[in-house]
C-alpha cells in the first residue's frame, strides 16, 4: 500500500514536472502567453493613460488635486487589469500542452500504461496552474516595477494580498480553461481561440475601459464571468492606496471613483463591494472545480472501464 | 507452446463501418506473428483494442492469461506498446522522455536508470541519449519508440506498422532490432505491416481484409495456399483467349492479359495448347506479394470482367 502511494506520487510529479520542461524549453510559447497583457500594458502607456487621466480631472474641475495622484490613481486601474488579464489569458495559452497530447496521440500512448486513469487530468490541472502562476507573478512582478518607478501606494498588506488574489485567480482561470478545452480538439482550434479570448477578455472584464462606461445590459453580462470580479479585487487592492490619497483632498471623489473605474460592480442593481466580490467569485471557483471534479471522475471511470472513444 | 493473446468473435464498427468484423485468432508466446493488410483492413483497430484504448463492441479478448474486460491494467501492465505515430517529446532528451514513461509504470530511481541502461545496451541508444527526441532521425526515433514500449520489460511487445515510412536501410535496420528482440529475449512480438517481406519473415501471418480474417498461416503455407504463378499474355482481346482462361483467375489491361497458372507445366499446357494465339508472353514465379494480392482480390479478380 505503501509503495503503491509512492508510485503514484511519482507518477503524478513526473506527469506535472515533463508538462512544464516542455512549456519552458518552447520560448515561443512562453513568450506568447505573456503577450496579451504586455498588450494592455503596451496600449494603456501608448494611447489610454491620458484619455482616462483626462476624465477624471474634467470630473474635479474645481477641486485642486495634483496631477500626478491623478496619474497614479488611473496608473493602479491600469496594472490591475494587466494583471487580471494575465491570469486568464496565461492559463488558457498553457493549456496547448493537453491539446498538444491529445492531437498527437501522447494520451493514447499515457492510456496504453497502467496509470491511474484519474492522474492523468489532475497532472492537466495542476501543470498549468503551476505554469500560469510563475508567468502571474512574472507580470506581477513588472507592474510593480512600473509602480515603483511611477509612485508606489501600496501597502506590505496589498502587496500580501496581491499575491494570494493572483494564486486563487491563476487556480480559477486554470479550471475554466481546462473545463473550456476538453471541447478543443487540435492546436489550430486551441490557437484561435486563445486570440479570441485574449482580445475580448480584456473588455469584457473592465481592464481597456472601466465597466461602467458600458451600457446597463453588457454589464450585467460581466456579471457572469468570473473574471470580472477577479479584475474588481485587482482594482480594489491596487488602487486603495492611491484613492485614499485623493480622497484626504477631496472626499466627495472617494465614492464617485470607486463607480466610475469598477471597483464596485452594479450587481442587478445593487452595489457591491470587496467583500460581496471576493464571495462570489470564490462561489464561481468552488462550482468550476465541483463541474471538473465530475466530469474527471466521469472520464476516469469511463477509460477504467475500458470504455474510451478516440476519434 | 502457450497461446499469450487469445481473441475470439471481435468487433468494432465506427458508424456505419466495420473496421472488426468478428474475427477469431490467438498468438503463441514467443512467436513473431505479423498481421497483414491494407490501409483501412482493420489492423490499427484491433491493435488499439488489445491495448485497451478504444472500446470494442463485442468479442473476447484474453491478454497473457487476463480478460481485457476484467482486468484492463493488468493486460496494460503485460504490453509494450510502439505506435504508428511519434507519441514521444520533441523538445525533451530521449533519458528524459524514458524517465517519464517509467514512471508510469512504477519504475524509478535505480531501478530506472538500471533499465534504461540496459535498454540503451540493447538498442544502441548510448550516443542519443541526450539529445532532444524531436532533432533525431527516423530510424534512431523508432529505436527509441521501441525503447519506450519495453522499459517495464512487457511480456509482448505491439508494434503498429513498425517500418512505414522510413527509408529501405533504415528498414531493414530497424526489422534486425525487432526480430533480435524476439530471438534473444525470447518476447513475443505482435506487430501490423504492409510489407511482404516483413510478413514472409513471421511466424505466423493473419491477413486482414475489410475488417475479417481472409487467410491464416505461416509464410510458407500461405504461399502453398495462395500463390501462383502469373502468365503474362500480350495480345488484343478476344474471345478465344477469354474463352480459353474463364476457368482462370484473369485480368486484362494495359493489352495483354494476366492470369494466374499453378506453376510452370500448367503454363507450358497452356501456351502449347493456344500458341497460335499467343504472340508474346512472360512468366514470372509467384512470392508473398501474390499470396496477400491473391487472398485479398484487390488486384487480381476473376473472369468476368
Amino acid at each position: 500500500m505503501k509503495s503503491k502511494i509512492k508510485d503514484i506520487s511519482v507518477m503524478l510529479g513526473m506527469l506535472i514536472k515533463r508538462s512544464l520542461n516542455i512549456f519552458l524549453k518552447d520560448k515561443m510559447s512562453v513568450f506568447f502567453s505573456l503577450l496579451a497583457p504586455l498588450i494592455v500594458l503596451a496600449v494603456y502607456v501608448l494611447f489610454l493613460a491620458d484619455i482616462q487621466v483626462d476624465a477624471v480631472k474634467s470630473n474635479f474641475e474645481n477641486v485642486p488635486i495634483d496631477d500626478k495622484l491623478i496619474k497614479n490613481f488611473v496608473d493602479s486601474w491600469m496594472l490591475a487589469g494587466v494583471i487580471a488579464v494575465a491570469c486568464i489569458t496565461v492559463s488558457f495559452s498553457a493549456q496547448n500542452i493537453m491539446i498538444a497530447d491529445k492531437e498527437r496521440g501522447v494520451l493514447v500512448d499515457i492510456l496504453s500504461s497502467p496509470i491511474p486513469r484519474g492522474l492523468i487530468g489532475v497532472a492537466y490541472l495542476i501543470s498549468n496552474i503551476i505554469i500560469s502562476l510563475c508567468l502571474c507573478y512574472i507580470v506581477l512582478a513588472i507592474s510593480f516595477v512600473y509602480m515603483a518607478i511611477s509612485g508606489w501606494t501600496l501597502s506590505v498588506s496589498d502587496v500580501v494580498l496581491l499575491l494570494a488574489l493572483t494564486l486563487v485567480s491563476v487556480v480559477s482561470a486554470g479550471t475554466l480553461s481546462t473545463l473550456i478545452c476538453f471541447a478543443v480538439k487540435t492546436s489550430a482550434q486551441h490557437g484561435a481561440f486563445v486570440g479570441i479570448t485574449s482580445a475580448v477578455i480584456g473588455f469584457l472584464i473592465g481592464a481597456y475601459m472601466p465597466l461602467s462606461m458600458f451600457p446597463k445590459a453588457v454589464q450585467y453580462i460581466t456579471l457572469f464571468v468570473p473574471g470580472t470580479y477577479s479584475a474588481a479585487l485587482f482594482r480594489n487592492l491596487f488602487m486603495d492606496g492611491a484613492l485614499e490619497k485623493i480622497a484626504d483632498i477631496a472626499p466627495i471623489a472617494d465614492n464617485e471613483l470607486r463607480k466610475a473605474f469598477s471597483m464596485e460592480l452594479d450587481f442587478f442593481g445593487t452595489t457591491i463591494g470587496a467583500n460581496i466580490q471576493l464571495a462570489i467569485f470564490i462561489a464561481f471557483t468552488v462550482l468550476t472545480f465541483g463541474i471538473w471534479l465530475v466530469i474527471e471522475i466521469i472520464k476516469a471511470l469511463k477509460r477504467k472501464r475500458n470504455r474510451v472513444q478516440i476519434k | 507452446m502457450q497461446n499469450i493473446i487469445e481473441i475470439s468473435e471481435l468487433k468494432k464498427s465506427f458508424g456505419s463501418v466495420r473496421a472488426v468484423d468478428d474475427i477469431t485468432f490467438s498468438v503463441e508466446e514467443g512467436s513473431l506473428f505479423a498481421f497483414l493488410g491494407l490501409n483501412g483492413a482493420g489492423k490499427t483497430t484491433t491493435i488499439n483494442i488489445i491495448c485497451t484504448i478504444l472500446k470494442k463492441d463485442s468479442g473476447k479478448v484474453n491478454v497473457a492469461g487476463f480478460d481485457l474486460d476484467v482486468a484492463p491494467e493488468k493486460v496494460r501492465e503485460n504490453i509494450g506498446v510502439v505506435f504508428q505515430k511519434a507519441v514521444l517529446d520533441d523538445s525533451l532528451s530521449v533519458y528524459d522522455n524514458l524517465c517519464v514513461r517509467a514512471s508510469f509504470y512504477g519504475i524509478y530511481g535505480n531501478k530506472r536508470k538500471d533499465r534504461i541502461d540496459e535498454l540503451s545496451k540493447i538498442l544502441s541508444l548510448d550516443e542519443i541519449i541526450k539529445r532532444p527526441y524531436g532533432k533525431l532521425s527516423g530510424g534512431q526515433r523508432r529505436r527509441v519508440d521501441v525503447a519506450r514500449g519495453l522499459i517495464h520489460s512487457p511480456r509482448i511487445l505491439i508494434l503498429d506498422e513498425p517500418t512505414t515510412g522510413l527509408d529501405p536501410q533504415t528498414r531493414k535496420a530497424v526489422w534486425n532490432v525487432i526480430e533480435n528482440l524476439r530471438k534473444d529475449l525470447g518476447m513475443t512480438v505482435f506487430l501490423t505491416t504492409h510489407y511482404m517481406e516483413e510478413a514472409s519473415s513471421a511466424d505466423d501471418v493473419v491477413i486482414l481484409d475489410a475488417g475479417k480474417i481472409a487467410a491464416r498461416g505461416t509464410p510458407n503455407e500461405l504461399k502453398e495456399a495462395y500463390s501462383y504463378d502469373l502468365l503474362t499474355v500480350y495480345s488484343p482481346k478476344n474471345d478465344v483467349l477469354d474463352k480459353a482462361f474463364a476457368d482462370l483467375k484473369f485480368l486484362y489491361e494495359n493489352g495483354a492479359y494476366r492470369v494466374n497458372v499453378l506453376n510452370g507445366e500448367h503454363a507450358k499446357r497452356i501456351l502449347s495448347e493456344y500458341g497460335a494465339y499467343i504472340p508474346d508472353f512472360e512468366l514470372r514465379k509467384g512470392d508473398m506479394d501474390d499470396v496477400f494480392l491473391n487472398v485479398t482480390g484487390k488486384k487480381l479478380v476473376g473472369g468476368e470482367q
